[in-house]
């Protein structure tokens, strides 16, 4: 009982400091930072949905790859690859089923499989390509393409369109517009090893404050 | 100069607490906190340089500059004109501390990168002796050592010291130097030592040394305490009164009659010359604090405010230039969680408090013999109210209750509700202090008194000055929380006096630490790191 009363509170306190890293912080320190490499189109509005991204659903886009270029060129690290893309789901209907997202390079194409079930309404959506460097995109024929996979009519998701801008085909017909997308490239948080000594320093400090002092008291 | 006695009586897990300090600070100070991202940094750098390089203390307006290259890294260009050096306002003492490491950084390196951040050791190293200084005091009055050191670390945890700690900056060294002073005068009203007195006024005169405005308006109403309690015939209390007023006031008396030979004028400020606005604003000092979130201000800077600089990019106007400058100002208060934690845990603090004031009043009108219960409210109210937990509880939330709703009715709601609690809190509290003066013996309990009539002195001066500056200027200045720190350390004396007289669990103290600490790690990862990292990119 004795030992209890004296180590509890530090034991506690390694408890406690052990879960809120676990439960929060290691989310942040894990979490990468994200860098543009291809922003959202100026004044960009999303004015009609492209329809319902069912079986044979199929729109492409091409990327500028000029701009990508010179941002990749700006950029140090050579990280991996994203896309955020506007999606809806139909005021948050429960949609079933799965669609992909392809990035083609010079033809070759690389391809996220997403659930129709995990899109939110109205949001963006983050698409990563497994195993793309953002070097794989340098001076490279861009494309982009959304497709419908197996999603059966009426409970697939869709993508917002933007109707100041043109660049989407449908089936090789051009619709006058163009899906509202980033391309991103994820680099590693820059301040990790710093987060991790304020994080055993603070550990540290809380086990110096905790500690038994064996008996000894104060003076008065 | 800590009485060996105390020394030896530091426990190592306070020392390691101390260490640790440090060492987070000199990380944050060469690692994290961006160059000049501390408040008035390059001010503060350019006046410890200026001693380093033996060129005398600045004056102000006459010789004072941010050098060509502290500008010129500013504002990335190489024809970047140096700017007057507003910081030259304040007295050396700060600033010859901070050359003697600037000094040596010269002979070793000629890297800006590593010079420009050499005088920041001096806030990290008085950031960890203040915790030392701090647990010294709170063993003075009695706190058992794993309180003290749980208490003194607690200002540790506070963001904004840690922030100021890992730059070059006056306020740390000022806290420590008033907080050496506060250690003194507690050990002087304990043991009644006449030469503590005299180390207090010594101290109180080395911190009007680091910065004439506040450290002032802390040393009148402590000496004023001090030659009160001074209990000796008058011959000898003329002499000591005397002897200690001239210690206290020296330096700054010095430094004022430096300014009057130099600019004509005792109290001569960066703000003097400053143009002022044709007709006063016909505000209130309520439609002030109303208006301008002062309050908020006041308590969202005081847990932490950071700054960023993006240097050659936008234009701001400095003191004393004509043209605007090329760099950016990026500044970012703490919010959400890690301030609220803060918030109540300081609000449980002043409840606890309050606590001890029924018990305080009690005890002071029953000591007269005279049943004063039946004439006093405050009497009334607390032998009414120590008859059970319940009403005692039901008072408590009475009087935060209704002088909230005072400070509502006087339109003085400055924001958020726990804000207002704890203003609303230490206005209750100074006022209660002061008819117990004279009433009261014991040493803890006096010194709990003074605690909150001294903060309340304090924070009215410092009110009055804000508003006078924001009615003839027309612009809201200096609502910085960091002002408050020479009183802070008599706020924390007065918290624990009532820690120890309540009996509050070690649990309690051991909860608040924890949220602290966890809020002060917190704010550091997800929004401090991330608002360096976002503003600089």
């Amino acid at each position: 009982m004795s030992f209890l009363r004296k180590w509890g509170v530090l034991g506690l306190w390694l408890f406690i400091f052990t879960l809120l890293c676990y439960m929060t912080l290691w989310q942040t320190l894990s979490k990468k930072d994200s860098r543009t490499l291809l922003s959202f189109p100026e004044h960009a509005a999303a004015s009609e949905p492209a329809g319902e991204l069912v079986s044979g659903f199929k729109l492409e886009q091409s990327i500028d790859d000029g701009l990508v270029s010179d941002a990749i060129s700006s950029s140090p690290y050579d990280g991996g690859v994203c896309a955020d893309v506007l999606l809806a789901n139909y005021y948050d209907r429960v949609n079933t089923g799965v669609f992909s997202l392809t990035l083609r390079i010079n033809n070759v194409d690389k391809v996220v499989l997403s659930s129709a079930g995990l899109v939110a309404n109205n949001a963006y959506h983050r698409f990563c390509f497994d195993g793309l460097k953002k070097s794989d995109l340098l001076h490279k024929k861009l494309v982009i393409v959304l497709q419908g996979v197996d999603s059966p009519p009426g409970q697939a998701v869709t993508a917002w369109l933007d109707g100041s801008s043109a660049g989407a085909f449908q089936h090789g017909n051009a619709l006058g517009k163009s899906l509202i997308f980033s391309i991103l490239v994820m680099e590693p948080n820059r301040y990790w090893g710093s987060e991790i000594l304020l994080i055993v320093l603070c550990g540290l400090s809380g086990v110096f404050i905790f500690l038994p002092l064996n008996g000894k008291e104060s003076h008065r | 100069m800590i009485n060996e006695k105390y020394i030896r009586n530091y426990p190592v897990p306070m020392l390691f607490l101390s260490l640790i300090f440090l060492v987070k600070s000199l990380f944050l100070a060469f690692y994290v906190t961006p160059l000049w991202a501390v408040p008035d940094e390059i001010g503060h750098y350019s006046y410890a340089r200026d001693l380093a390089d033996g060129k005398g203390v600045p004056v102000l307006g006459r010789g004072g500059v941010i050098g060509q290259d502290v500008m010129g890294y500013l504002e990335k260009s190489n024809n970047a004109k140096p700017a007057r050096n507003w910081i030259s306002q304040h007295p050396p003492i700060y600033y010859v501390i901070a050359s003697w490491p600037l000094k040596i950084g010269e002979l070793v390196t000629n890297d800006n990168d590593i010079l420009w951040r050499i005088p920041r050791i001096i806030s990290a190293l008085s950031g960890a002796l203040l915790l030392l200084v701090l647990f010294n005091t709170l063993s003075v009055i009695g706190l058992d050592a794993t309180k003290a050191a749980a208490v003194a670390a607690s200002i540790g945890f506070i963001p904004m010291v840690t922030n100021l700690s890992s730059g070059t900056s006056h306020d740390v060294t000022l806290f420590l130097f008033c907080a050496i002073a506060i250690n003194y005068f507690t050990r002087y009203i304990m043991d009644r030592e006449i030469r503590c007195a005299y180390w207090c006024a010594l101290w109180l005169s080395l911190a009007a040394g680091v910065k004439v405005m506040t450290p002032l308006a802390l040393s009148v109403p402590m000496v004023a305490i001090l030659l009160l309690e001074l209990s000796l015939p008058k011959r000898v209390w003329l002499k000591h009164a005397v002897g200690i007023s001239m210690t206290a006031f020296f330096v700054p008396l010095m430094w004022m009659i430096r300014n009057a030979v130099i600019f004509g004028k005792f109290l001569y400020t960066s703000e003097t010359d400053r143009a002022v606005l044709p007709i006063p604003l016909n505000k209130s000092l309520a439609d002030y604090i109303h208006l301008n979130n002062v309050f908020d201000d006041f308590s969202s800077r005081f847990y932490g405010m950071f700054l960023d600089v993006t240097p050659g990019s936008g234009s701001l106007l400095m003191e004393g230039d004509a043209a605007p400058r090329h760099f950016t100002m990026h500044m970012y208060t703490l919010a959400g969680f890690p301030l609220v934690a803060f918030s109540l845990v300081v609000l449980i603090a002043s409840c606890i408090c309050i606590w001890k004031m029924f018990d305080l009043y009690l005890k002071a009108f029953r000591l007269d013999d005279i049943n004063l219960e039946k004439i006093n409210l405050m009497a009334w109210l607390g032998s009414w109210a120590i008859v059970s937990l319940c009403k005692r509880l039901l008072l408590l939330l009475t009087i935060i209750l209704s002088t909230s709703v005072v400070v509502l009715f006087f339109n003085l709601n400055a924001g958020g509700i726990l804000t207002t609690a704890i203003v609303s809190a230490s206005i209750f509290l100074g006022f209660m202090s002061l008819p117990l003066v004279l009433l009261i013996n014991d040493g803890r309990d006096k010194l709990f008194i003074y605690g909150f009539i001294i903060f309340m002195v304090f924070g009215s001066i410092l009110l009055i000055h804000v508003y006078h500056t924001y009615i003839i200027l027309g612009e809201v200045r200096a609502t910085q929380g960091r002002y408050l720190y020479p009183v802070i350390p008599l706020v924390l004396l007065s918290a624990s006096i009532a820690l120890i007289k309540m009996r509050v669990p070690s649990m309690l103290i051991n909860i608040s630490v924890v949220i602290l600490a966890c809020s002060e790690l917190l704010a550091f990862i997800c929004q401090v790191i991330p608002f360096y990292n976002g503003a600089s990119s």
